[in-house]
């Protein structure tokens, strides 16, 4: 069951890693080629076309490569490979390898670079611009809204509470995948509770990680305006969805820990898997619709700027401004936001969440095999 | 839906300008003022928000931010947002004080375009098109022309 899952899982995540690095270059900004400022035709030009061609097929090898060595895993490797978490290295390895394509087109971009005047129509680098307009939460995300989430925590909290005296003193914490209990606690309002916490916690993830988007550095036009809107709900979408998902898993642990009987929690497998892909595939098709920055939501004197200036962009992707009071900026190849490296906070912010996400699993790995 | 379907004014800095960067968003929002496109009690951003647009430091915002303010142009309330002042003088009775000031500000720049090389009559052709009663909307007009 479990090997079934991860072959799953990882044939979902690699194919839509591919399929998102595949149209990448046509979703960013018209004036930007993997990173370098252009002038807004360079795609349609001979050489940025010949390096799009390049990258494509590139991209298409790395694609084989891929399919080719899921096929072996999934012939070859034993169970404990795929139960032991390995295949997840495999997957960070592949997407390691995806930017390879990646670095080659964007030196053979910086050959296209032009000035950022040209390649943003006429507005100078050197003439940054911001609309006298508050931006907050509510903006984008009516604020009754946030009664559904609440309320979702709510729900689960009170279902636990009423099943909580009638418990065991000693509650499963953890299942294999055929939904037979392998790990137990004592039962307390922490261990009982644990879900209620992960979705407080996740509220306030979700929540935060709106905020900072809300605050970033934007750019004028309704365009942009509509792009941030429409992915901060999609956001808003994933954090309610998820926190449902926690709410039913949490119910199901709780009436297995009272009846014995652990039949439901095994399709929890099959549904996460379900959700990956709804998750992805809807990020995908508002990634078409809206394009980076909302470049395909308006006009193209609107959209194709960015004002940033190119030497602060390393291999294109990562922002380095120490003089950028930024958090977050657009990125400038993907669709969403990425860091301010030069921003301290930004810096601090992110080995925070890298060692939480280190942590977790360490913790429960730890806490297991106690 | 609410403000995020009106276009609203811009600012833009030049950083080949020799005036300093608080300066130039300092007469912006004069001028934004001055010709009614933020009206008396219209919020701002966020001194950190427009330090993050614009890419610069906090504190070139903020010392704008308190020049305006020094004027009464604008109000900071501590915790509150920036707002246009809601008691600002533009539409009462010009003073004579205020008449005098702009007799004197007019009589500089005569001298000024005289030193200059300037004819009389092409200082007026200047002063008839900058005090045209509804001037074009600076700002969406460049943002357009981008």
């Amino acid at each position: 069951m479990v090997r079934i899952f991860s072959i799953s899982l990882d044939a979902v995540i690699l194919a839509m890693t591919l399929i998102f690095s595949w149209l990448m270059p046509s979703l960013t900004r018209r004036d930007l080629l993997f990173g370098v400022t252009v002038a807004p035709d360079a795609r349609t030009r001979p050489a940025g076309r010949a390096i799009l061609r390049r990258y494509r097929l590139q991209m298409f090898v790395v694609a084989l490569l891929c399919v080719l060595a899921l096929a072996l895993l999934a012939a070859f490797a034993p169970d404990t490979w795929w139960s032991d978490g390995w295949s997840s290295l495999f997957v960070l390895a592949i997407i390691l390898l995806m930017a390879v394509p990646y670095l080659l087109a964007y030196a053979a971009s910086r050959a296209l670079r032009v000035a950022p005047q040209e390649g943003s129509g006429g507005a100078a680098a050197s003439s940054p611009v911001a609309e006298l307009r508050p931006r907050t939460y509510g903006d984008y995300i009516p604020l009754f809204w946030e009664a559904l989430p609440l309320a979702i925590i709510a729900a689960t909290a009170i279902a636990l509470a009423t099943s909580y005296a009638a418990a065991p003193a000693v509650i499963p914490v953890h299942f294999d995948a055929a939904g037979h209990p392998n790990s137990y606690a004592p039962k307390s309002i922490g261990s009982y509770f644990a879900s209620v916490w992960v979705q407080l916690g996740l509220e306030v993830v979700f929540t935060g990680i709106t905020l900072l988007i809300v605050g970033s550095k934007a750019l004028p036009g309704r365009a942009e305006s509509r792009f941030r809107r429409w992915w901060l709900r999609y956001l808003f979408a994933m954090k309610v969805t998820t926190l449902a998902f926690l709410g039913v898993l949490a119910v199901m642990i709780a009436r297995t820990a009272q009846t014995g009987t652990a039949s439901s929690i095994s399709s929890i497998l099959p549904l996460t898997l379900g959700y990956v892909v709804i998750v992805l595939v809807g990020a995908l098709a508002l990634a078409i619709r809206t394009g980076q920055g909302g470049s395909r939501l308006g006009s193209p004197a609107e959209t194709a700027r960015d004002r940033m200036d190119d030497r602060y962009w390393k291999l294109g992707a990562f922002y380095v401004n120490p003089r950028d009071p930024s958090f977050l900026v657009e990125k400038r190849f993907g669709v969403g936001w990425t860091i301010n490296f030069g921003n301290r906070w930004s810096v601090l912010a992110l080995c925070a969440l890298l060692a939480t996400a280190v942590l977790i699993p360490l913790l429960s790995l730890l806490l297991r095999t106690r | 839906m609410s403000q995020q379907d009106t276009e609203p004014p811009v600012i833009r800095l030049d950083e080949i300008n020799p005036l300093p960067k608080y300066l130039q968003i300092v007469e912006q929002i004069r001028t934004l003022v001055a010709e009614g496109a933020l009206a008396p009690g219209t919020p701002l951003p966020s001194v950190r928000q427009l330090a993050s647009d614009l890419g610069i430091n906090v504190n070139t915002v903020l010392t704008a931010y308190h020049a305006l303010e020094a004027e009464e142009i604008l109000l900071l309330r501590h915790g509150a947002r920036a707002v246009i002042h809601p008691r600002l003088r533009r539409l009462a009775a010009p003073q004579a004080a205020d008449i005098d000031h702009i007799r004197m500000l007019l009589g500089r720049v005569r001298t000024d375009a005289l030193l200059r090389g300037l004819s009389l009559s092409l200082l007026q052709e200047l002063a008839v098109a900058a005090f045209r009663p509804s001037p074009p909307d600076q700002n969406s007009a460049s943002s357009e022309s981008d």
